[in-house]
């Protein structure tokens, strides 16, 4: 239809994948998703990286993300697909990406892939998540140890989410992997290895109120800072990170 | 001190879009306290995403920074849950990016752009712990300041600032700063700080009038109470845009705003003369920026901040004399970047028309025009050189072009509008809707093309040839738009207006005089905020509000004013002079067309007289410069 005029650009092809690893904290753990996909955008764009850029009237940067991060949890383990139209020195280009990204984004680690390296939406599967609880009451190790057991040991966890188009029920125990526990000074720390992306999704604060609530602490009264740690793929039955 | 992170943490994860509460923004600047004589917080009384978008805040933040004794910081109203979650945990009003709270700023500066954002000023002072009447605020307390369209009419909200810029902020601001730091160097008294600060052209010490009435209710007389205090306070101009920086280094947010992109003012002022309008009688003369520096800006902008689109922006883009070429530029010279080119206000015309398609290329995101009134005489009376002509011929081809959906923009209750006018409004958004179906079929687009009518009410503004007009009650206003709802119906056609009870506030807030602040106050007390939201406005307690206080609001809504009357705001000035004000008003009762002065032909506004300025046009400087 030529009165819609033509497309301003033919979808470039990229060479390859510059997949990195990178953290999401401080101010910018209050992002959406759609928010750090914007800024990630944005610091490529600052960075003068060479991005492939969609067809289309509207031409986007190729870039692609991990399964998202809620609202309010840090991570220290982001993956996130950049295509390249020419190749970079590794390096250079995440020096160049670090000084432009704002404070709490920073690249941990990176490397070039094939250009057709399947997606992270596809082999992203598991994620640890640490859950950093701070009680106003005295609330001890043992006791979220104890808390913990009674968690695993149950053979179905119903949690019902009510979404726009109704409540819908799901089993999480299946999802939940691993859950381990450490205390540093005041804070006891919980370490969850838990589904994320294609096998289903266990959502880091319904987590924390399964394992407070399996000891009647009531939510409200414990300070949950969550921390996304790592995020996995499943390779021969066991994790490991997306390279 | 800081505000307790832990403190605020916990309110973040339970608060919507956290975000906005947090700071840490690209180019937003940091800067140790300690190091600087005067610190200041720019307070926009609406939610971040707004305030963060309005174009004044950024200049301002950039202009102060730049400076190394100054640290500019800020602020935003929290949105309700936010707000009540502050209050109940003791968290004051703070600063994005240190976290200090507003109580620790030497000067609070407030934006003030539309009126009904009045009660958040009150709310912001409250939940900073800041008194919210400038006669109670102690010695130590921040110096109050406000700037913005709004304070053309100051007197509603005077009570509550210590003192208030009227006009063009670039170069006053630098001023006010130097005052409160030889005040904090001196030790001066409040007192002496607010004499010296009146001393600035363009600030305005509301203490230093004293507002008598007469018996009914009219000003009697304003008289300044203290030899500081100038009469009348002239607003302050730029008189070269390329002269006073412009932010290059601009803050791009961590979430979507409203105006998500980056801004370029490609012109200040606008002297179409519409009758009805503040913006294009306040903010003359007319004064371009040069072609070369738009372009360089636009580069070092989209540079800085890594945004894909640019917003040409003024209060009538296409007028601008290079339009055409800056866009084109800025288009063929990013090709390869994905950049795109907005512009917002385009004319009812073809020359419009062929620049939005130059712009949006493939993407056809809708369009725009304003006729403002549905008859010729009615569009005369207000100096809206649009015809019907014009909006058929601009439509047609906007059609033609693939657009398949156009929003045609009205005003209701403009002086001596009839029903003929209403009908006129009907018949026009008829018209173009058949255009399009006629259009479209011809280019072969199997599309049904859509009208939006978008009508407002008329607001009688400050400053404008309207000013001593009433609005119409709201019982007209709405039997008017019950009439479009009766007409405007069918296929194709959509109709969006604006809630008439919002309307009559923003008319009495805008003509009122000082005995609103008490009523301000009390709205605020009873729990008005964001009153321009729809979702949160409460008339009955405005009204309440009101009562309480004995002041009809329907005496600066409703009430046809005399020239020979004293007006509240007479002693502002815009540079604009009240005869011509008076001669346009006769003009639009008798229909007289005034033209442009950009054509060349003065019409006396006054405001270059006044405040030894000249319009700055760029093709014209360039003839001149041949000749």
């Amino acid at each position: 239809m030529s009165a819609a005029g033509e497309p301003l650009h033919d979808c470039e092809v990229p060479v390859c994948t510059w997949r990195i690893q990178m953290t999401k904290t401080g101010a910018t753990k209050y992002m959406s998703h759609l928010d750090f996909v914007r800024t990630v955008e944005r610091s490529a764009r600052r960075a003068e990286l060479p991005i492939t850029l969609s067809g289309g009237f509207n031409p986007r940067p190729r870039i692609s993300f991990a399964p998202a991060l809620p609202v309010g949890v840090s991570s220290n383990s982001e993956f996130v697909d950049i295509m390249l139209k020419e190749s970079v020195d590794v390096d250079e280009a995440s020096r160049k990406l670090n000084e432009s990204f704002p404070d709490g984004m920073r690249v941990v680690s990176s490397r070039i892939l094939p250009p057709k390296t399947p997606a992270l939406s596809t082999i992203i599967q598991a994620a640890v998540y640490r859950l950093d609880l701070h009680f106003d009451a005295q609330v001890g190790l043992d006791c979220v140890l104890t808390a913990i057991d009674r968690v695993l040991d149950r053979d179905s966890i119903v949690v019902t989410h009510v979404t726009p188009k109704g409540a819908r029920r799901r089993d999480l125990r299946p999802l939940i992997y691993e859950i381990r526990a450490e205390s540093r000074d005041s804070i006891v720390s919980v370490y969850a290895t838990v589904a994320t992306g294609s096998r289903g999704n266990v959502r880091p604060f319904d987590l924390a109120e399964i394992i407070l609530e399996s000891k009647g602490i009531e939510s409200k009264d414990a300070f949950v800072d969550i921390t996304r740690e790592g995020l996995y793929a499943f390779r021969d039955g066991s994790l490991c990170l997306p390279w | 001190m800081e505000i307790d992170p832990g403190i605020l943490e916990k309110l973040l994860v339970n608060v919507g879009k956290p975000i906005r509460y947090v700071g840490g923004e690209w180019n937003a600047i940091r800067k140790n306290h300690d190091d600087v004589d005067v610190k200041v917080l720019l307070a926009f009384p609406d939610t971040y995403e707004i305030g963060m978008s309005h174009l004044g805040l950024r200049i301002l933040y950039s202009i102060l920074n730049t400076r190394d004794d100054v640290v500019c910081e800020r602020t935003f109203m929290p949105w309700i849950d936010m707000y009540d979650a502050m209050m109940n945990s003791g968290i004051p009003l703070y600063s994005l990016e240190s976290r200090h709270p507003a109580r620790d700023f030497d000067i609070l500066g407030f934006s003030l752009q539309y009126e009904l954002s009045y009660t958040n000023v009150l709310a912001m002072l409250d939940l900073a712990g800041i008194p919210m009447l400038s006669a109670k605020r102690g010695e130590d307390e921040p110096l109050v300041i406000a700037g913005g369209p709004c304070v053309y009419n100051p007197e509603p909200i005077a009570d509550f600032l210590d003192a208030i810029l009227i006009g063009e902020g670039e170069e006053a601001i630098g001023e006010i700063v130097d005052t409160q730091k030889d005040a904090k160097a001196n030790r001066l008294s409040r007192l002496e700080l607010l004499e010296n600060l009146a001393r600035i052209p363009g600030v305005y010490v509301p203490s230093f009038y004293r507002v008598s009435y007469l018996p009914d209710g009219k000003i009697k007389e304003v008289e300044p109470r203290n030899p500081a205090a100038s009469y009348p306070v002239k607003k302050r101009v730029v008189r070269d845009l390329s002269q006073v920086g412009y932010p290059e280094n601009v803050i791009t947010p961590l979430t979507e705003i409203v105006h998500d992109r980056a801004v370029l003012e490609v012109f200040r002022g606008c002297t179409r003369g519409c009758r009805f309008c503040q913006a294009g009688m306040v903010y003359r003369p007319v004064r371009e920026r040069a072609p070369d520096e738009v372009l360089k800006l636009a580069e070092n902008i989209l540079k800085n901040t890594g945004y894909n689109e640019i917003s040409l922006m003024s209060l009538s883009s296409a007028d601008y004399s290079h339009i055409r070429e800056v866009s084109r530029n800025l288009l063929d010279e990013r090709k390869d970047q994905g950049i795109s080119v907005s512009l917002p206000s385009l004319r009812v015309d073809s020359f419009s028309i062929d620049l939005a398609k130059e712009v949006q290329k493939g993407r056809r995101t809708g369009l725009t025009f304003a006729p403002e009134a549905g008859t010729q005489r009615l569009r005369n009376v207000i100096n809206k050189g649009v015809t019907h002509d014009d909006l058929i011929h601009a439509a047609t081809s906007a059609f033609s072009e693939g657009w398949h959906s156009l929003k045609l923009y009205f005003m209701i209750g403009l002086p001596t509008e009839t029903e003929d006018d209403l009908k006129g409004i009907v018949d026009m958004a008829k018209e173009t809707l058949e255009c399009g179906r006629r259009e479209l079929k011809q280019a072969g687009i199997r599309k049904r093309p859509e009208v939006t009518v978008s009508v407002s009410s008329f607001v009688p503004k400050a400053h404008t040839p309207f000013q001593w007009q009433p609005q119409m009650p709201r019982e007209e206003l709405a039997r008017r738009q019950a009439y479009l709802k009766k007409h405007l119906r069918g296929k194709g056609l959509r109709l969006t207006w604006h809630d008439v009870d919002k309307s009559f506030l923003e008319a009495v807030l805008s003509r009122g005089s000082r005995r609103l602040g008490p009523v301000i106050e009390a709205a605020y007390r009873r729990g008005c905020k964001f009153s321009a939201w729809d979702s949160e406005f409460r008339f009955d307690k405005w009204t309440k509000g009101f009562q309480s206080h004995n002041v009809s609001p329907e005496f600066y809504g409703n009430t046809k004013w005399e020239y020979g009357d004293i007006l509240p705001w007479d002693h502002i000035s815009s540079g604009v002079s009240k005869e011509f004000l008076i001669e346009e008003a006769n003009r639009a009762l008798s229909g007289v067309f005034t033209p442009d002065c950009r054509s060349g032909r003065c019409p006396d506004c006054g405001v270059c007289k006044s405040l030894k300025v000249s319009p700055q046009v760029m093709s014209r400087v360039r003839k001149e410069v041949s000749e």
